[in-house]
């Protein structure tokens, strides 16, 4: 009955909207920014040495960059159930113990994404038939799952660092 | 249902394939300038209970659900300079005096993450890398690449002077040419560094131009960063990459002594001789290498002129029996000392006159030439390591040949 309202409310302002509005309708209810930076050593005001980030662009391998990716509820209503999923871009490599996010539970993956646990259950078959803890070398996607519901207008952030190959 | 388990089974190859792809391009120089590293992030969320499209994520932020509506954060791979020049045996190359084109070998490895063209240039270093004391340069100093890569210098291959279009990853021989001179002593040493100077690639066959680092602010293309360690004659992150070998001389040190000794003259026989007419005089001529030399010494002939007032002793005379002290006809004795020759401690003796074997007189009635031909005196024989060329001396071994001569 419950599921019935909330389709029912967008239908109903959809109906009475002008074209513009609709336009705006067909946005969905949360903003997902993604950047990338690289630190760099600069000086403050009062001359101390201060890592700095800027915009990644002159990479080269064995740098570190930061994957920042930030989101918030452009919409009207609270969303549940808040899922980030990243892929390590490939020529990446996820420097360990770097995905951070508040109130999230993280999660890897090291099939592609088909299935996502904690780091010290994901293992991995060995040419021999044994298997190993699987390293961060092994991960190919991180996954984010906010535990509790975003509000309207509420944002947060999660990140992590990976290094060029 | 069947279709959705192929879908199924069609991600799982491709996650197979992708976990393949990162391992294998996990090069040590690293991903290759020019490459697109590009990032998308995907939200999901439910509305209440309802699951809504997931939305990927944007450089400036999305908010459009569906996939490709977002536009992945993307940097371009810049390009990292990055060699090694290494000097390939870890000690001396040795040679000998007057030796041309002696060879020093370095590799130059491209660590960097494009393909370069490297300037090679060799110079004088006074300053010995394996611990001695150089103390000369060698003449007529030369660089060239092995063209073919075999590891091996060839005059008539390995022509290039310049590492034209080495890969990523990829490892070059270089060779450093060099003339010993003839004063040049055992135990000399020269030092050559090898450095080796990143250049543009693109154009096969010719050395590009001197590549620069990207100054100032970074550019959307693919810029340049010095980003090699510092060699033996360069400074850290320019570009350059520097190594250094020694040629060591190594050459045998022979000395030769000629010894003459009355050993019997017609009137006191062997008891006190005198040097007088019918008298035999014994000369013993003794060819040492010196157990200091640093090489084998290779003797070719040994030759003696003898004074007009003597004639050979056709028999090589005992000097208390007056016979012959081998036999009839033989007049030349040789000994080895010091080897490890089959007849070390066992005399030899050669035809006076005869030139099928290594010592021979000339035959005059007087006076004369001894020519010893030291290749038959000393045989090519042995197996290793106590195997001998012909003619070998090796250091700390001797030779003597014994003749006699009447006083006339």
């Amino acid at each position: 009955m419950q599921r019935l309202t909330i389709i029912l409310l967008p239908l109903l302002i959809l109906a009475l909207a002008s074209p513009a509005l609709a336009l705006a309708q067909d946005k969905g209810t949360i903003e997902l920014k993604s950047i990338a930076e690289v630190e760099i050593e600069d000086f403050n005001s009062e001359g101390q040495k201060v890592l700095k980030r800027v915009p990644a662009a002159k990479v080269v391998p064995g740098s570190e960059v930061i994957y920042t990716n930030m989101y918030t509820n452009v919409g009207s209503e609270a969303a549940a159930k808040v899922v980030i999923t990243n892929p390590i871009p490939k020529h990446m490599q996820y420097l360990p113990a770097s995905a951070q996010g508040a109130d999230m539970a993280i999660t890897f993956s090291i099939d592609g994404g088909q299935t996502y646990d904690a780091p010290d259950r994901l293992t991995v078959v060995q040419a021999d038939g044994t298997r190993r803890q699987a390293t961060p070398s092994d991960y190919t996607h991180i996954r984010w799952a906010r535990r509790k519901a975003l509000d309207a207008g509420q944002n947060g952030q999660v990140s992590f660092r990976a290094r060029l190959e | 249902m069947k279709r959705v388990k192929r879908i199924g089974m069609f991600s799982l190859v491709l996650a197979g394939l992708m976990v393949l792809g990162m391992t294998s391009a996990a090069l040590a120089a690293g991903t290759t300038s020019g490459t697109n590293i590009s990032n998308t992030a995907t939200i999901t969320y439910q509305v209440g209970t309802v699951p809504q499209t997931a939305i990927e994520s944007s450089p400036a932020g999305n908010s459009t659900p569906g996939a490709g509506s977002g536009t992945p954060t993307t940097f371009v791979v810049d390009n990292k300079i990055d060699l090694t020049v290494s000097e390939v045996n870890g000690t001396y190359t040795d040679v000998i005096p007057n030796a041309q084109d002696q060879v020093l070998v370095f590799t130059v490895t491209n660590d960097g993450n494009t393909t370069q063209d490297f300037a090679v240039t060799a110079l004088a270093n006074g300053i010995d890398p394996h611990g001695g004391a150089d103390n000369f340069d060698a003449a007529n100093l030369q660089v060239f690449v092995d063209v073919n890569s075999n590891g091996t210098y060839e005059p008539a291959t390995d022509t290039r002077t310049f590492v034209d279009e080495l890969a990523e990853d990829a490892t070059v021989t270089v060779f450093v040419l060099a003339d010993i001179p003839a004063i040049q002593a055992s135990g000399d040493i020269a030092a050559y560094t090898l450095t080796a100077r990143a250049h543009d690639a693109g154009v096969s066959g010719t050395l590009g131009p001197l590549t620069n680092e990207t100054a100032g602010a970074d550019t959307a293309g693919v810029d340049v960063v010095f980003a090699d360690a510092g060699g033996d004659t360069d400074a850290a992150r320019d570009a350059s990459f520097s190594d250094t070998d020694a040629f060591q001389v190594l050459s045998a040190q022979l000395s030769i002594q000629k010894t003459a000794t009355v050993i019997r003259d017609p009137f006191n026989l062997d008891t006190n001789p005198k040097h007088i007419p019918g008298a035999y005089i014994q000369y013993a001529i003794t060819v040492s290498n010196a157990a200091t030399a640093s090489s084998s010494a290779t003797l070719t002939t040994i030759t003696d002129a003898l004074d007009a007032n003597t004639a050979i002793d056709l028999d090589l005379i005992d000097a208390a029996s007056g016979a012959a002290e081998n036999a009839a006809g033989n007049g030349f004795k040789v000994d080895l000392v010091a080897t490890a020759r089959a007849n070390q401690g066992t005399s030899q003796y050669f035809t006076t006159t005869s030139t099928v074997d290594g010592v021979d007189h000339d035959g005059s009635a007087s006076g004369g030439n001894i020519t010893a031909t030291l290749a038959s005196v000393l045989p090519a024989e042995g197996i290793a390591p106590n195997d001998y060329n012909a003619g070998e001396l090796k250091p700390g071994e001797s030779v003597i040949i014994t003749f006699n001569v009447i006083i006339q």
